[in-house]
């Protein structure tokens, strides 16, 4: 193995890593298969066994790298990952693991060893600039439905928000609820905000999480420049993903240019708005809970804005998951783990599903398309009645309560 | 009758033990250097030598700056107390901090001893000057006494606690390699052996009962082998506190040396990466190690 794509930092780790198996009794790979083999101690040793053979040890004994067997044990626990960072919470000396599963990505990406349907995926991105089949001139159908839109369809030369939807919700019908309540919400509460239409590429981050880390920057640039150019000062995102992509990896990747603007999740700027009384929240009779996205919550810190944003629409009883904020569980939609491992995905949303029927709520918010999907499929397998929902369109039925 | 073992032998094999561990920490160091190192997400590093250097400054840098406290809290609480591991699980920590800081005392101890034995004297040091001195020479002094008989129990609970959870309850999930067994028969043959060693000491010193008592374990097998071996001669006990010395000796040798490819290898590493990885986490972009 070459060690290039490992960084000084995450090879100490491995020497420092005692596999005491903190993380993997929180690894969600682990959760969902049982095979100690996806654990992220497993998956060091195995780095670090590669180090060695390649090592002038190793060669002395003959070595020269893992067995293909080994290889292929260490290819499949690198894309079983769903890159969740819960195995991360409990290391007693604090290893950014997500960091090192991508780099082993990166790896298995140089040496060409990447599975064909990432491979897939990255054809199509760099060819269509989204995750879909589709061109992107489709990205905005989802607003046709949408009451009261201009004619320009929210595609401004200049707006003071810019609302970037991400792949998921502009391509995937199951979810375009999510940015049909975000713009009637943003209309309700006459934001001036505006859409970037065929100008929005993708985030980059399901090429940065697949190890393509190299493709992704042309996104990135690409995304801040045409934001630069509206003269928006705030960008806010309902993906968690994109969210984490601008906030924490764009300002590292992209040192050449500056962001004009302020990085805002959907729930960050929701809660801002109800707070300064510019949306009216009316009574909602439900119970609900709270499921905390791995990249809003782990990832980028955010736990508090969805909880006093929920807590504040009179006739809520919200009630906690039994793992919530860093601990929360992942649904099991991360890491391109859905396209590689389906049955692994499956069973991890299994988990996440018997958890929140276990608090005997009617709803279940959340505030990423993808958990709302993969959530809302564990469910239906469980024969729940609960819906999953993302806590824009819980604002919006909060909202048109009173009218 | 006062056996003296330390000789010039000794020495030699002693210094070549710590190059070869010294030897050992290089290699690994050298592995770890293998990795990329970029500086403001543009500038790569490429040779080891430097790479070394820039970490060496860098650290220096941070040290002598008011990242200071943040570097002392994360040593102390999360590389020395483990206040993580305390809060999540309290047999782990009891297990570790048993086998961890009986390890390091038993090890300042014997140091400790080594020095005010064999390095003082050679500087002029005479017998009676310092209490402190010659208490840490004298192994039958109850307090050097109590604390090796002790560290060795505490030692040995650790192992059995940490034995009991990993094979018999089965609650922790941590990876058990092959190499780690070697780890646990170095730890397990260095106490054995040590018992043995002080046991046969007592016997051809005629230790009395009110001082031997206080390394009770020793003791006791000393009494037992005094008990089933009876016709064993005093040239013969002489000859078996040799062969135990020397056994023990090697095998804390051997051990030493293994320590750079071991588990045990996180006490070098694991709080190096503990500091890195707080300030990296603080920051999330800028310099990448």
């Amino acid at each position: 193995m070459s060690t290039e794509k490992f960084s000084v930092k995450q090879i100490l780790n491995m020497e420092a890593c005692t596999r005491c198996g903190e993380c993997t009794e929180l690894c969600s790979a682990y959760m969902g298969s049982k095979d100690l083999k996806l654990s992220p101690p497993k998956k060091i040793e195995l780095l670090k066994k590669r180090i060695w053979n390649k090592s002038i040890f190793g060669k002395l004994l003959g070595k020269k790298d893992l067995s293909e067997k080994e290889m292929e044990e260490l290819l499949r626990s690198a894309y079983s990952c769903t890159l969740c960072s819960r195995c991360e919470v409990n290391c007693p000396i604090n290893i950014d693991l997500k960091d090192m599963w991508i780099s082993l990505r990166e790896n298995m990406v140089s040496e060409e060893r990447a599975p064909e349907q990432l491979e897939l995926l990255r054809e199509r991105l760099m060819k269509a600039k989204n995750i879909s089949f589709d061109t992107n001139e489709g990205r905005t159908d989802w607003i046709k439905p949408v009451p009261e839109v201009p004619e320009n369809m929210y595609i401004k030369k200049s707006a003071k928000v810019i609302y970037f939807v991400g792949c998921v919700s502009s391509f995937s019908p199951r979810t375009f609820k999510i940015p049909r309540s975000i713009v009637q919400i943003l209309q309700s509460a006459e934001v001036d905000f505006g859409l970037l239409g065929d100008d929005e590429w993708c985030c980059g981050f399901p090429l940065m999480s697949s190890g393509f880390a190299k493709d992704f920057e042309e996104f990135a640039v690409h995304n801040i420049k045409k934001v630069n150019n509206t003269g928006a000062r705030i960008l806010v995102t309902a993906c968690p993903s994109c969210y984490h992509m601008w906030s924490h990896i764009y300002p590292g990747a992209v040192k050449d240019i500056k962001m004009n603007f302020k990085v805002l999740h959907m729930v960050q700027y929701l809660y801002m708005l109800a707070k300064d009384g510019k949306i009216k929240l009316n009574p909602v009779e439900s119970k609900v809970t709270y499921h905390d996205p791995c990249d809003l919550g782990r990832n980028s810190g955010i736990y508090d804005e969805p909880r006093d944003l929920i807590k504040m629409i009179p006739g809520v009883e919200f009630v906690e998951l039994e793992n919530n904020k860093e601990y929360a569980t992942c649904c099991g939609g991360g890491g391109n783990v859905e396209s590689i491992d389906t049955e692994l995905s499956s069973n991890i949303a299994s988990i996440k599903a018997k958890e929140i029927i276990a608090t005997g709520a009617d709803i279940v918010i959340t505030a990423c398309q993808q958990c709302v999907r993969t959530i809302a499929t564990g469910l239906k397998k469980e024969k729940s009645r609960i819906k999953a929902v993302d806590l824009s369109q819980l604002v919006l039925d909060s909202i048109k309560a009173g009218s | 009758m006062k056996i003296e073992l330390v000789s010039i032998h000794f020495w030699i094999i002693h210094i070549l033990i710590i190059f070869g561990f010294i030897g050992g920490v290089f290699y690994k160091v050298s592995n770890i250097l293998k990795g990329n190192l970029i500086i403001d997400n543009k500038t790569l590093i490429s040779s080891r030598w430097s790479k070394f250097w820039f970490l060496i400054r860098k650290f220096f840098r941070n040290f002598f700056s008011k990242k200071i406290g943040l570097i002392l809290a994360v040593l102390i609480l999360d590389s020395i107390i483990h206040v993580k591991l305390f809060r999540k699980n309290k047999l782990k920590w009891l297990a570790h901090t048993c086998i961890f800081w009986g390890l390091v005392a038993l090890f300042i101890l014997s140091i400790l001893s080594g020095i005010a034995v064999e390095v003082l004297p050679a500087f002029g040091y005479e017998e009676g000057s310092c209490g402190f001195v010659d208490a840490l020479a004298d192994k039958d002094f109850w307090g050097t006494a109590f604390l090796n008989e002790w560290l060795n129990i505490i030692i040995l609970f650790g192992i059995i606690l940490a034995f009991i959870r990993g094979f018999i309850t089965k609650k922790s999930k941590g990876l058990f390699m092959f190499q780690d067994i070697f780890l646990i028969i170095f730890i397990i043959l260095i106490l054995v052996s040590g018992w043995f060693t002080e046991s046969t000491r007592y016997i051809i010193e005629h230790t009395p009962r009110y001082i031997a008592g206080i390394g009770y374990f020793g003791y006791y097998l000393s009494r037992f082998l005094q008990f089933t071996f009876r016709q064993v001669s005093e040239p013969g006990w002489a000859l078996s506190y040799r062969i135990f010395w020397h056994i023990h000796i090697s095998i804390v040798w051997m051990s030493f040396i293994y320590i750079p490819f071991s588990k045990f290898s996180h006490v070098i590493f694991s709080p190096l990466a503990s500091i890195l990885n707080v300030f990296d986490k603080k920051k999330h972009t800028g310099d990448q190690y």
